[in-house]
Parts: structure tokens; sequence; C-alpha cells
């Protein structure tokens, strides 16, 4: 084996023109990017500013950045597509099947993890905070790993464009066909470690979002006075939580098989592959309201803030949300009907596929009546909603229609699915996000975004979209599959035909949209937001100016009801004043910080070394990776220091502009129409309170600022951080249950060798458990030390549990080569796969523990009881009881029950 | 940001954090012994009813799952202070959305792979299983 693994220049395509000139010329743009910025002296500025950036706004728009940038990529991939198809009617067309599989796979992969992902967790990280009135998110360093993670995944894919080779497999790289034997190339590696890395940044942003969310609000801020899009993002990244741990773990699986010679999936040995399709959707139907109720989300607010009226039926949209997340886990069977499963299996699944409409059908509703009645504005991300509802609702119907069992036997696997998911997805998350980009766009940078360029990008999309699924949906009923390279039978050829015009249009509106944004950028001094609430908004980021300062809010508001920010400018209207000036204090703020990046960094090293195998770069990778977070965890400054006076300064200038918008206000409504109170629609016993009762008026303006006594509010850090662990054990548990799973279905196939009767050592087991179980007892008795402020006590009960875990996992090292040596290696059968790979996760988590024990032991021992450190032990002492949680499970399932059999 | 030893939501703790009422060292540990005993209990009933044919044999898997349940749940309450107050809720709330996943996922996959098993595997030799 070389010293660059299976690298070598023959990974180059040399002979592909088509990857080699796309390749090169990506290579070239970005080589002039980071020319221009170094060369112009940028690169210090965005290094401090945006690369290290703890901010969640300028993380925010660096996500939506990153997803705009994929979605063009995944657009030229479809581009390509529909011109395959078109010019493969009795003919090769210009992409060889190697190829056209690569691009069909490459566009589903981006589109789905790098571009519409980015698109709504960027969003999500721009408003959610500023909405909950809050400084930022609950961990704003993992925030920014998880971004800097996400583009290492992205990172990966586009490499494969040029190195090497990307999936044949499919966008879900369903076994045995991405197995060894039949898909021996790079192609899945690359898929499989960009999105084992991605979805760990994945699912930390699902943890901050989640934590943000229920532990810090603005004080008075109860969860149904939240803002829709906050509750969409809760639900959708408890969905997070829940549904990733699933995809790591069934890659994992892959993964094993690949690399290892498991027998999770395959042919051989036992290996079940239809375990592998069962899991993938178990994470792959929650994904897609992952992205889904963010989308309605946004849309709620769109609709609300354009039709100038609350949320209609607020309450029942909630309870929409929630019920569509908690369904969402029970509806993964739908994308397998056809593969065997009974009729009371199926039957289940496309009930509650069918059942999923009802809370849906409830929200479209909601928006509709928002709107009637309403004083509806079209302006860009209005329409952008409206055009959303129209088509949602076809692709709902279509959804409806392959819900049902006997349906989707005829149109599985046909382009009449493919139709439909676009139909839903595009519809909702697509168009979601331009709305939502322009919708925001104006907070984020100060300047409003052109609505020429952006309703003509509105129509062309929603032509061009409809030209190409119309077609599609209509050659699927003629029974033209997916993923077809190239087809002989005339009657489809028609479809194809207007597709192929569609997405022309289509790319005439992705030209708009870059039209949009230079104009925008050229026009920007008379799009100006001098307000900071260009839409006449609702919901608390208006509230502040626009671009918002890194600490958004001078002071919190106390939130004392629904729509916050619409009461108080209300008010403020009537009294014809602004709320007596707060008393500003100093504001202490996350300090930037490199590490995201260099996380990213390493894991970018440790996942192409992984792909080609070049192990010894993986071993460095992984190294510096542990140095990284020793390094991290040493840090004494976590915060800097804003001062009141600095703070003050720059809340003045945003009173100054809202006083003269208040005065210009009052002054022209006055003028025409008596007073400008009820020129707003507000009823006269407000408006009575004019500018010249200014005591009135103080009154009306009283209490909107949290004075920090009594009202709530963000949690205590401890809190915080313990409750952000705590859900990362739920995660993890949830993981444990994939593995878990894969064991129950697997035990059996023993594939004639030995089973677990014949394997496990019972009273060894018996004394790995008692191990475990002494050394949660000394970890409790750890925190216990830890309270009374005792350095020794708490030192010697760690170094027992330390020793404990560690005879802990000598005697089931030892175990596990005693069955090697019996020749029971994992490489037997599916059964001691599926053994091996569940006990060794719980033993790879003590291991880990091990290892960050250690380190907190030294850090105890050097800096005391510092209260990030007393943190530090919560989460550990939490880590290691929920270990033996799962050491409980496991012996139960894996040894006790295993050798019943 | 809050502060450091700011204690003022009075009605949220961290998990795993017991409350001020139990936090003396002897309340402590009093809770850590006797999830100690109480689990190595439980354990040792575990392992003694596999060997032993104290138990019908059909029931077996059922009382190992019982007693594994009941361990788990020694565990929640002495060492990680779960508990039903108000100021636990988001905890538990986490803890009984992830446990319904994991039912989901579990329950969900074996059942779904048992009808496939039943009706779509190679019978034999093949995979091993019993036909």
């Amino acid at each position: 084996m070389s010293i660059l693994g299976k690298l070598t220049w023959d990974a180059i395509p040399w002979d592909q023109p088509i990857p080699l000139i796309a390749g090169s010329v990506v290579i070239a743009a970005v080589l002039a990017v980071v020319a221009w910025v170094v060369l112009t002296g940028r690169l210090p500025y965005l290094w401090r500013e945006w690369i290290t950036s703890v901010d969640h706004k300028r993380i925010g728009v660096m996500y939506c950045l990153l997803g705009l940038l994929m979605l063009l990529r995944g657009f030229i991939d479809a581009i390509m597509m529909r011109l395959q198809q078109v010019l493969a009617f009795h003919a090769p067309g210009y992409l060889p099947p190697e190829h056209y599989d690569q691009i069909f796979s490459a566009h589903g992969t981006i589109m789905i993890f790098f571009a519409a992902m980015p698109l709504v967790i960027g969003l999500m990280n721009f408003a959610v905070p500023l909405q909950l009135g809050v400084r930022d998110v609950a961990f704003p360093t993992l925030n920014s790993t998880s971004l800097w993670l996400t583009a290492t995944g992205a990172l990966l894919v586009n490499i494969s464009l040029v190195v090497g080779e990307f999936s044949r497999a499919g966008w879900l790289p369903y076994p045995p066909l991405s197995e060894i034997p039949y898909t021996p190339g790079v192609g899945v590696d690359y898929y499989l470690w960009s999105l084992l890395i991605s979805g760990v940044g994945t699912l930390l942003t699902g943890i901050n979002f989640v934590t943000t969310i229920l532990k810090t609000r603005a004080p008075g801020m109860s969860y149904l006075r939240m803002p829709m899009f906050c509750w969409t993002a809760l639900a959708s990244n408890l969905l997070i939580i829940a549904a990733f741990p699933i995809l790591t773990a069934t890659l994992a699986m892959l993964a094993l098989d690949r690399y290892l010679g498991f027998h999770f999936f395959t042919n051989e040995a036992g290996g079940n592959m239809m375990m592998f399709i069962n899991l993938i959707w178990a994470w792959g139907h929650p994904e897609v309201y992952i992205l889904v109720l963010p989308a309605f989300g946004i849309f709620s607010e769109v609709i609300s803030t354009f039709s100038g009226k609350p949320l209609f039926n607020y309450r029942s949209m909630v309870a929409a949300t929630m019920g569509i997340c908690l369904v969402s886990f029970l509806v993964w069977l739908h994308h397998f009907f056809t593969m065997g499963a009974g009729p009371d299996v199926n039957a289940l699944f496309g009930i509650a596929s069918a059942v999923i409409a009802i809370p849906t059908g409830v929200k479209v509703y909601n928006w509709l009546f928002t709107m009637y009645g309403g004083r509806i504005r079209f302006a860009t991300p209005m329409m952008w909603a409206v055009g959303f509802i129209v088509t949602f609702v076809i692709g709902g119907m279509t959804g409806v229609l392959l819900a049902t069992v006997p349906a989707d036997f005829q149109l599985h696997n046909s382009l009449f699915l493919v139709a439909h998911f676009h139909n839903v997805i595009i519809a909702s998350v697509l168009f979601a996000s331009f709305a939502g980009l322009t919708y925001w766009f104006p907070k984020a940078f100060g300047f409003s975004l052109d609505e020429g360029w952006g309703k003509a990008a509105f129509w062309l999309t929603l032509i061009g979209f409809y030209a190409v699924f119309i077609p599609l949906y209509a050659a699927g009923l003629l029974g033209m599959t997916r993923r077809l390279q190239h087809f002989d039978l005339p009657i489809w050829q028609p479809w194809i035909r207007i597709a192929a015009i569609g997405i022309l249009i289509m790319g005439v509106a992705a030209l708009c949209q870059v039209a949009q944004l230079l104009v925008s950028i050229r026009r920007r001094h008379e799009l100006r937001d001098m307000t900071g609430d260009p839409w006449d908004g609702r919901s608390l980021e208006w509230a502040t100016a626009s671009p918002p300062p890194a600490f958004n809010f001078a002071v919190l508001f106390n939130v004392r009801g629904e729509e916050p920010y619409w009461t108080i400018k209300r008010r403020a209207i009537a009294a014809q004043r602004l709320p007596v000036e707060p008393r500003y204090e100093a504001i202490e703020m996350p300090a930037n910080s490199p590490i995201g990046f260099i996380v990213a960094f390493f894991a970018t090293i440790t996942g192409f070394a992984m792909i080609w195998h070049i192990w010894w770069l993986v071993g460095v990778g992984l190294a510096a990776a542990y140095v990284v977070f020793v390094w991290f965890a040493w840090r004494d400054v976590e915060e800097y220091r804003i001062p009141a006076e600095e703070v003050a300064r720059i809340d003045r200038a945003r009173r100054q502009a809202r006083a003269e918008w208040l005065a210009e206000l009052s002054g022209s409504e006055t003028g025409v129409s008596g007073t400008g109170a009820t020129a707003l629609g507000l009823d006269a016993r407000a408006a009575g309170h004019g500018a010249d009762t200014p005591i009135a008026g103080d009154v009306a303006m009283a209490g909107i600022y949290a004075t920090g006594h009594g009202e709530g509010g963000p949690a205590s850090k401890r809190v915080i951080v313990g409750y952000g662990f705590w859900l990362f054990l739920v995660s993890d548990i949830i993981m444990f249950s994939a593995f878990f799973a894969a064991h129950a279905v697997l035990q059996t196939a023993t594939a004639g060798g030995p089973s677990g009767r014949e394997l496990f050592n019972l009273p060894s087991i018996a004394l790995q458990t008692g191990c475990l179980l002494a050394s949660s007892f000394t970890c409790g008795l750890s925190a216990v030390a830890t309270d009374t402020k005792s350095q020794a006590w708490t030192q010697l009960s760690l170094l027992i549990t330390g020793l404990l875990g560690l005879a802990f996992l000598t005697l089931e090292v030892r175990d596990f080569s005693a069955m090697v040596a019996q020749g029971a290696e994992p490489q037997r059968s599916a059964f001691l796969s599926s053994t091996f790979t569940l006990v060794g996760c719980h033993g790879a988590h003590v291991s880990a523990g091990l290892l960050w024990l250690a380190t907190m032991m030294a850090q105890v021992f050097v800096k005391g009881f510092r209260p990030n450190i007393l943190r530090r032990l919560l989460c550990f002492n939490l880590f290691w009881h929920v270990l033996d949680i799962i050491w409980v499970a496991l012996f139960t399932v894996v040894y006790l029950v295993g050798v019943l059999r | 940001m809050s502060n450091e030893n700011d204690e003022r939501n009075v009605d949220d703790v961290a998990p795993g954090f017991m409350d001020s009422a139990t936090r003396s060292i002897k309340a402590g540990i009093r809770s850590y012994l006797i999830g100690l005993a109480l689990s190595v209990l439980l354990t040792a009933l575990s392992f003694y009813l596999v060997g032993a044919h104290f138990i019908w044999e059909p029931g077996l898997p059922a009382a190992l799952a019982s007693l594994a349940i009941a361990q788990i749940g020694v565990h929640l309450i002495f060492f990680l202070h779960i508990t039903t107050a108000p100021d636990n809720t988001n905890t538990v709330l986490a803890l009984a959305f992830g446990v319904l996943i994991v039912g989901l996922i579990i329950g969900g996959s074996v059942w779904i792979m048992a009808q496939l098993h039943d009706r779509v595997m190679p019978i034999g030799p093949l995979t091993g299983m019993p036909g």
C-alpha cells in the first residue's frame, strides 16, 4: 500500500472532458476569489469578522451563502440531466451512464444536504434569536463548528468532481449496489464521509436550537407567545435530534461493511439489505419535515406581516406543527411499500401518511384565513408565499395519492414520484428560502432587495416549475421510470421536451436572482432601511436596527403578549413617542473563536484520508482533533465586554431614526385625516393619548423593557449547558437504538457460525457490569465532593471512576479478543457484525469518556472549581451515568437474552 | 449573558442536579448508595435468572426486560436525579421524546423486518435463518 493509499494520478478523470473542464473552471474561480481577497488585504477582515465569527447573524448569512452556492451546483446537475434525457431518445446522449449516475446521485445529495439544509438552518440562525428577543444562541462556538462541518461535507462532495468520482448509487446509497462487490470505487465513500461529517454539524445545530428556544427566551416570552417561525424551528430541531443519529448509525454500518468487511447489508453471511432501506428512511422521512416545517414558519411570518393581520388561529398552528412533528416519525415505510411487507404494516403506514395531510391542511386554511380580510401587500416575499400555497396543495394531493398503497404499487419509482417530491420540496423549501431571504435581507444588510427583479424571478420560477414538473407527472403516469439514462418510447418524448424548456425558464429565473442581488447592491443607498422595520413587521427582530448590532438588543424586552413588537409599535404611535430611554448596562458577548474552522479543517483531512485509505493521515487528523479539544477546553476568556457607553451610543442612533420616523408618520397622517392614530386603525381611546399628554404616554410605554427582577428570561449558564448536554445524550441513545434495532433483526443471522450461547462468557460480563455500576457510584460521589469544593475527594473519586472504567474496558477487550481467536470475528456473520458494532460503540464511548476524564482531572487540578469547570463536571456525570444505562440495556439484550438462543 | 451563579429561575434546574433540599453531603451520598445497592441487586437477579431454572423458559426474555427497565429507572432516579417536579419538566420531556423515538425505531424495525422475513427472505441455509 502506497503512502497515499488508493490515491494516484489516475484519480483525476483526464479522459472525461466535462468534469475536467467544470472542475478547472471552479478551481480557477475559487483561486481568483482567494487571490482577490488576499491581494486587496481583506483576509484579516474575513478571518476576524466572518470565519471565526460566533455571531448567529453572521453564521446565518454564511449558511445561506453556502446554501445558495450549492443550490446553483445542484441546479446545474438538474440542467445536465434534463438535457441528457432530451438528447437520449433513441440515442446515447452526451453523458455516459456512469457519469449520468453520478450526476443524479450528486444532484439529490447536494440539494438536500448542502442546499436546502444550509438555507433553512441559515434562516433559523439569523432569525430565531432575534425573534426570541435574545442576544445569541445557547452555544455560539458550537454554532460556528456546525457551520464549518457542514461546509466540510459540501467541500468533500465537490472535491469528488475532480479527484476520483462521486457515488453512482443514488442519493440514498441502497445496498447491495453500494457495497464493495458492486461499487468498489471511492464514490460511495465520498458520499459516506461527507454526510457523516456534516451530519455531526447538523446534530449540533439541532441541540443548539432546541436549547436556545427552550432555555433562552426574552423575559416574559412564554411558549405561546413565541412567533410561529420559532415554533417550527423548535419542531424541526427536535426532529434533527431524533433523526440524524439514525442517519449517522446507518451510514456507519454501511461504512463498516465497506471498510472492514462487516455484513450488515451485504448479500452474504446473513446481511440484510432491506434493513438499510428501513433505517435510512426512518431518518429520511423526518428529514422532509426538518426542511418543510421551518418553511411553514417562514410563510406564517410572511403572510401575517404582508396581510397586516395576526396569524389566524395561532394555537391551532402550534398544535398542527407539533402534530406533524410527531406523526412524521410514523410514516417512513411509505418509501418502500413495494418491498414486501404485509397489508397490516402497509395499511398502518399508508394511513399515517394520509393523516399527516390533516394538520398540513389546517395550516393551509390558517394561512388563507390570515389573508382573508387583510390589507395584502404583494411584495416579493408575499408572492412566494401565495405561489407556495397553490403549488404546495397540488404536491400535497399527489402525496395523499401516493400514500394509497395500491396506487403506490403502480407509481413507485416512476417520474410521477419524482414530480411529487419536487413539487412539495421546491414549493415549500425553495420558495420559503427565497421568501425568507427577501424578507430578512434588509434586516441582515440594512437595505432591501430590488422588487422588480425579485418579482421577475418569482414568476419565471413559478412558470418554469410547472413547465418542468407537470410533464414529469404525465410521463410518470405513462410509465416512465426515474433515473433513465436513455429511452426509446416515443410517447414520453414530448413531455421530456417540455420539461427541458421548463428548466431553461428556471435557468433564466436563476439569472434574475443573481441580477436582483447585483442591482440591489448597486442601488443600496436608495433601498436603505433606515428604521429597522421595512415591512411593518410584528415580531421582535424588527424592533432592532438594520443591520442589528452585535448584541441584537441594547436592553432585553419584557414580553407581555403575542406579537410583542407590534404592541410596542402601536403604543409608540398612539403615544407619539418612543419608550423612555432605558438604563444601559455593559453587555458581555461570546468572543470569536477559530475553533470551528480548525475542527472542520481537520475533519476535512480525516474525511479525505478515510476516502482514499490514507491511514497515517487519518491518525494525524484524529490526534489533531483531540489536541484541538484540549486546547479549546483550556481557554480562559470566553466573552468580551461591550461598555455601557458604547451600547448607549449605538442604541441612541437607533432611537434617533425611530423618533424621526415617528415624527414623520404622525406629521403626514395628522395632516390628512386628523389624528394619525385613527388613520392607522387604532381605537379612539388609544388615539386620545396624544403628544400633549406625555404622562399618559409614559404609562402606556412603561414596562416594555426587562428590569431583571422576577421576569424569567434566559436561564443560567449551568442550566443551559446541562440541558444542551442532556439533549446530546438523548440523541446518543437514539443512535444506539439504531444499532439495537440492527442487532434485533440480525441476531439470528449466524450464517452457520457460532451463536451467542457458544460465545458469551457470562461471569466476565457480570464482572464488567460490576465495574461499571461501581464507577457510576464513584462518579456520583465526585459530584458530591465537587459540591463541597474538596479537591482531594473530587480527584480521588474521579480517579477510581477512571480506573474502574479502565478495568471494564480491559475485560471487554479480553473477551472480544478471545472470540476473535475462536474464529468468531465480526466478518464471520451478520450476527457477529452487529454484536461487535453495538458493544464496540459502547466501548468507544467509554474510551472517549476516559480521555475526557483524564483531561478534566488535569483541569480541575490546575484551575480549581471555576464555574465553567463545574459545568463540565456536571456534563461528565450525566455522560457516565447514561453510559451505564445503555450498558444495562446492552447486557440484557445482547448477552442475557443472547445466551438463551 | 446571564450570571454564572445566578439561579434566578427557580423553576429550572440542570439535569442531574439535585435541588437544594437534598444537596447536603449526607443526602447526596445516601442517594448514590441506594442507587448502587438497588442496581447491583437487580443486575444480580438478572444474571441469576438466566442460569437458574426459576422462571418458565419462554417467559424469561420478558422477565429480563422488566428487570432491565426497572434498573434503568433506578439509575434515572438515584444517579441522574430525574424527578417529576416542575423544574424537571423539560428534562423529562426530552427524555420521553427520546424514549418514544427509540421505541418507534426498534419496535417499527422489528415489526417491519419480521414481516419481510416471513414474506420475502429466502428460506434455508443461505441466510442461516430458521425457516
